[in-house]
């Protein structure tokens, strides 16, 4: 049973791994519109960003690519969920104050607004990342490159 | 625990080298970008200097004297279901690969819409055809929802789609 769970957990790793990566590439290639998806969230001063559309995707893509290569799971993990409950408090603000946004999560590729698939599936997301931060110290983990 | 923190502010560090390294890099691009949305004033074609929000008065006065090319920033999915009469679909996310878009004249007085004035798209549509190089760009605040409400239908006509 350990050994499944381990390589569920390897395929959870590189599943919300590559997830993040490949989102913060679509962002980084086209920071202006991340920018301007931001600024409809109305949350942060629009001085502020401006630095947002670049660190975000860039720490999205440099946590996902660390997730992917077992580098530092002790911190990945906790970064990556923190980074998804600041996305999860965002969107269910957009959601509750009704806001005409474009979610920005997938950069151009998939715009979409925000409904309740859209909360159910950064829900999962979240709790998939708790089940990899939570598994750490419990489970042999696969494939790691840097502890 | 502590070399958690050491390590995440590695991680944040590298992070913010590398995406402050980008910006740099994209600064150009973005800066001619950051325009304001309710302060920013463009010269009209008479040399005076007006604020880029308009009125339904304002809009529907250039679009009956046809002194205007109207642009929809929505889905294709809303422009299908109503718009504008004579509009350009120009999904304020791809604008910038929009062949119609990329034809007009940088010159051309250009008003932006959206569904309502709740609606942020039709700012930003603005602000990115202005860091595209167009002079003349105003944004038709009250939308589909306040032409509607003035008694005027919308067409469904998708000559101008893409």
């Amino acid at each position: 049973m350990k050994v499944f769970f381990s390589y569920f957990l390897l395929l959870l790793r590189l599943g919300l791994g590559g997830l993040f990566a490949y989102s913060g590439y679509l962002k980084i290639m086209d920071p202006l519109f991340f920018k301007y998806a931001i600024e409809s969230y109305q949350i942060v001063p629009a001085y502020f960003t401006t630095f947002l559309a670049f660190f975000i995707p860039m720490l999205e893509l440099i946590l996902g690519s660390m997730l992917i290569l077992g580098i530092w799971l002790n911190i990945s993990w906790p970064m990556y969920l923190g980074l998804l409950l600041v996305f999860d408090m965002a969107i269910i603000n957009a959601y509750v104050n009704d806001l005409e946004i474009i979610c920005g999560c997938f950069g151009e590729g998939v715009p979409k607004g925000v409904d309740a698939m859209k909360l159910l599936e950064n829900f999962l997301l979240t709790i998939g990342a708790g089940i990899g931060w939570w598994s750490l110290d419990k489970f042999k983990q696969i494939g790691s490159l840097i502890d | 625990m502590g070399n958690i923190f050491y390590k995440m502010a590695i991680v944040v560090g590298v992070t913010f080298v590398i995406s402050t390294s980008y910006f740099y890099f994209f600064h150009s691009q973005l800066s001619s970008a950051q325009v304001s949305t309710s302060d920013v004033q463009v010269a009209d074609s008479k040399g005076a200097h007006l604020k880029t929000d308009i009125s339904f008065k304002k809009a529907y006065q250039w679009h009956q004297n046809q002194e205007a090319l109207f642009l929809d920033g929505r889905s294709m999915e809303e422009f299908y279901e109503g718009h504008i009469s004579g509009a350009i679909s120009a999904h304020h996310v791809t604008v910038h690969r929009n062949s119609i878009v990329l034809a007009l004249d940088r010159n051309a007085r250009i008003v932006t819409y959206c569904n309502n004035e709740k609606c942020p798209i039709s700012h930003m549509l603005r602000d990115k055809l202005v860091a595209m190089g167009f002079q003349h760009v105003f944004v038709y605040v009250g939308g589909i929802a306040d032409w509607r409400q003035q008694g005027h239908s919308l067409s469904r006509s998708m000559l101008y789609s893409q």
